[in-house]
């Protein structure tokens, strides 16, 4: 969101996005300090995840582009806007979970307000797309990012398989081919201790410079 | 026509990107600070498209893109080593090879794609050398001694070299799994904190206890009597584990490990063992470094020291070497961490590989990007912030706010080149003010307690508050270093004085950051001290801010009174709808 | 240097592959070899997967 107020060539935007994005950093604030509450005091697992500084991080596939910049703007309040409708269902289930936590509802019910900012604005500036005459333009960005989602789960599901799968292969690697081989390092290696003399070059030191080993 | 080496470290932590042209540093930044992940190590695609567009040129213009250890050498070790340890290795390979074999194999492919850049053009570094060039070439000494010393690159942990104007030669290393920074980093482990992130607050928590666990340490850690070292394995495990870096029978000696994110109070007995052992870990760390330097004194005769590698971030470690050995100076490169490996690449390209005369050594660290007078003044409008263009009278006008006991953000040129916040991305307060180090950990940065803060102070002045060992003139100017803060200041001084009566300064010199001497000069004659507390300008598990945008986003997130950017000057009582901005049940922390 | 076209990802990878067994023969550690040998096709069996995250998951069922 950051990213969108620092991209965004339309002016208009910044204080827009920038405010969305003051709101997405309050709730993970917001988040946290409840969470820390509620998982109480002393030695606990949800305490020492929160506490990790290193936890706190921003989602998504981390690109070399801002999602801002691979969709462009049209595409990008799209997103926001599906983005935003989903995440307000979501958390109006989860208020409604937490009936008996009083403190926790109304957390709840501070974000839902924000989030109805956030559905508002990104849906006001694509009838400002619309009423330009861009209808079509509209509509096949909304649907592009409605797509995303069903191939952004078939990715993530590829990914989790993968994963397996690459496990499973190189667990059955490691039993087969790596003990055998484990048999001859022990025989050839050793394990220098102390200053070790570094090994000449026959290389000249431009050759040594194309070498990744 | 001019040569030009793009520099790139990637793949561990800290990833970076460094242009070189004709042999002068012209920009240097981490990943982290575009892409706003801490500690980033992918390939610092942004950081690299930001330098070159920075010099105005594209990758094809580049000579040379040079990556910063040799990742073909580094796979032989990690596949040996877990040959060695077979069957323990079992997850570790699993993990290792997944992410080998898919990506860090092929980092030639990945530079190629995602830099544009010919694969002809490509070069590699060894990772020691990398660091050893970027402490030598980024200096200005035409000779010296150079110590590097890390948790591993390919094979070594640590190198012993000689610089001069034949080159940089190797002299000795120690190899892998003889590591003092792997060591270090398995008592952060132990203590609760993040592995290479949590090293400075281990050093930090050294300073309640005594090193009374030193003998225990001694059975991990040990120098020798040649002036290397050795480590028991049999107390570690981070040679063949995934995950964990010591053993059971470390933990005989040491106890029960802290728990994470558990409150550390040094007057508990709990407490205070957590603190003896980090004490122990420091003292035998430095015993050791001492001992390699002065191995190198003897080999080389030098009376010049020259540190990199991500244990030459110990800053406590690098004052008791200049102090204890025969070094008459110390030189330590700013990002002396594997970030400084892209620069020291790139200058061993233009120094050894192309064999040219060395040229302007770096002497300021705000080598990353700025932002210009109109752009901020046109984000201000936008965002509809409320601000004063303080023009000529920025730094009088943040020296008042200072003196009158505000907390400041200040935002100036281009953001810092290494860890340390250096006066371009710093928070500012008085360090005389007693109540100031409970306020700026609680309501600015919400971090431990027992974390202090540093003074900036300006060039000339700093004998007056510390004492100064002698030849430390270059590590106090990137806030490397660690020194007594005298006697009779440290009751004026709470908030910069660490419990030991020390203090991690930086002086700062008119060249090398003229504004910011400016407000410490401005500061000296409201006050009659242009010292300060500096605390890097970010909130806790956020990388420094980089740009006006997450100067302001941060801003308005805790306890800063004014924000200055460029000459603007923001005060945060004129901001109305914070309540929004910052949640209700947030507004009474800051 | 511009003008030089750039060769493809399998030809890169190739100049990768050259280089680890030009590394093992001049450390002498032949018995690495089999080792290596299938580690390095593992490695571009599931670079290539990755190349096609659409299609993977249908690999996988058969392999």
């Amino acid at each position: 969101m950051l990213s969108a107020a620092e991209e965004t060539p339309r002016r208009e935007m910044r204080a827009k996005y920038f405010r969305h994005a003051l709101d997405e950093l309050k709730h993970a604030r917001m988040f946290k300090h409840r969470a820390l509450i509620l998982a109480g005091e002393g030695k606990n697992r949800t305490r020492a995840m929160l506490e990790d500084s290193n936890f706190i991080r921003e989602h998504g596939i981390n690109q070399a582009d801002s999602l801002f910049s691979q969709l462009g703007e049209l595409e990008f309040l799209a997103f926001v806007w599906i983005a935003e409708q989903r995440g307000a269902q979501q958390f109006d289930v989860y208020a409604d979970l937490m009936k008996d936590d009083a403190d926790t509802r109304e957390m709840f019910a501070e974000i839902a307000d924000d989030e109805r900012f956030h559905i508002a604005y990104s849906r006001a500036e694509l009838d400002r797309y619309e009423a330009a005459g861009e209808n079509a333009e509209v509509k096949a960005a909304v649907g592009r990012v409605r797509r995303r989602r069903f191939l952004e789960a078939w990715l993530r599901f590829s990914v989790v398989l993968g994963d397996f799968m690459s496990k499973l292969w190189l667990g059955i690697l490691y039993i087969l081919v790596i003990g055998p081989s484990s048999i001859f390092a022990r025989l050839s290696e050793t394990t220098p201790k102390g200053f070790v003399k570094p090994e000449p070059h026959d290389e000249s030191l431009a050759e040594r410079a194309q070498l990744q080993g | 026509m001019p040569k030009i080496i793009l520099g790139i470290s990637a793949q561990y932590h800290d990833s970076a990107a460094a242009l070189v042209v004709d042999g002068e540093v012209v920009a240097a930044a981490n990943e982290e600070r575009f892409s706003r992940l801490k500690h980033d190590a992918s390939i610092p695609v942004r950081a690299a498209r930001w330098c070159l567009d920075h010099a105005g040129i594209s990758i094809d213009d580049v000579d040379y893109v040079v990556f910063y250890e040799k990742p073909l050498k580094k796979f032989e070790r990690l596949m040996i080593n877990q040959l060695l340890h077979f069957p323990k290795s079992f997850k570790a390979f699993q993990r290792s090879c997944m992410v080998w074999l898919t990506d860090k194999l092929w980092v030639r492919n990945a530079l190629c794609k995602d830099l544009g850049v010919h694969p002809d053009k490509l070069l590699w570094c060894e990772h020691h050398l990398s660091h050893a060039a970027s402490v030598f070439y980024g200096s200005p000494l035409e000779e010296a001694a150079i110590l590097t010393a890390d948790g591993v690159g390919e094979w070594a942990t640590t190198g012993l070299w000689h610089g001069s104007s034949e080159g940089i030669k190797p002299l000795f290393e120690i190899s892998f799994p003889h590591s003092i920074g792997l060591v270090y980093s398995a008592f952060t482990a132990f203590l609760g904190f993040r592995v290479n992130n949590g090293e400075y607050k281990v050093m930090g928590m050294a300073a309640y206890g005594d090193p009374v666990f030193e003998d225990q340490v001694r059975k991990v850690l040990w120098p020798e009597d040649d002036g290397s070292f050795a480590v028991d394995t049999t107390y570690l495990s981070y040679h063949y584990s995934a995950t964990d870096s010591y053993t059971p029978a470390f933990m005989e000696l040491f106890g029960e490990p802290r728990f994470p994110g558990s409150d550390f109070d040094p007057t508990t007995p709990e407490g205070k063992r957590y603190a003896d052992i980090a004490a122990s870990i420091q003292k035998v760390t430095e015993d050791c470094m001492v001992g390699l330097a002065n191995r190198l004194h003897e080999e080389t005769g030098s009376d010049h020291l020259c540190m990199a590698g991500g244990v030459a971030l110990n800053s406590v470690a690098n004052t008791a070497i200049l102090k204890r050995t025969q070094f008459k100076t110390l030189t330590v490169h700013p990002a002396a961490g594997d970030a400084g490996g892209s620069v020291g690449a790139a200058l061993w390209v233009w120094n050894e590989v192309l064999d040219q005369p060395r040229n302007t050594p770096i002497h300021t660290a705000g080598l990353g990007r700025a932002w210009g007078h109109d752009e901020v003044a046109e984000l201000l409008e936008d965002l509809k912030i409320a601000h004063t263009d303080m023009g000529e009278g920025l730094c009088e006008a943040a020296a008042q706010d200072i003196a009158e006991g505000k907390v400041i953000g200040w935002m100036q040129g281009g953001f810092e080149w290494g860890p340390r916040a250096l006066g371009h991305r710093s928070i500012l307060a008085n360090p005389r003010d007693p109540d100031m180090q409970d306020r700026v950990n609680e309501k600015v940065k919400f971090r431990e307690r027992f974390r202090p803060f540093a003074p900036s102070v300006m060039a000339g002045s700093e004998s007056r508050y510390f004492e100064i060992p002698e030849g430390s003139e270059q590590p106090i100017r990137w806030m490397l270093m660690v020194v007594d803060v005298l006697e009779d200041q440290r009751a004026a001084m709470p908030a910069i004085t660490h419990v030991d009566g020390t203090a991690r300064i930086h002086v700062v010199e008119e060249s090398a950051n003229p504004r910011y001497h400016q407000l410490l000069a401005q500061l000296g004659e409201k006050t009659g001290h242009p010292i300060v507390l500096n605390t890097s300008f970010n909130l806790k598990g956020e990388p420094i801010v980089h740009s006006p945008i997450s100067a302001l986003a941060t801003f308005m997130r805790c306890g800063i009174d004014v924000l200055y950017i460029d000459s603007f000057r923001i005060d945060k009582a004129d901001m109305r709808g914070l309540e929004r901005v910052v949640g209700k049940s947030a507004m009474a922390a800051i | 240097m511009a003008d030089k076209q750039t060769p493809s990802n399998m030809a890169i990878r190739m100049g990768t592959i050259r280089q680890i067994f030009s590394m093992l023969g001049k450390t002498r550690r032949w018995w690495m070899l089999p080792m290596l040998v299938i580690l390095v096709l593992l490695g571009l069996a599931l670079s290539g997967l990755q190349a096609v995250q659409y299609v993977a998951p249908f690999i996988y069922a058969v392999f």
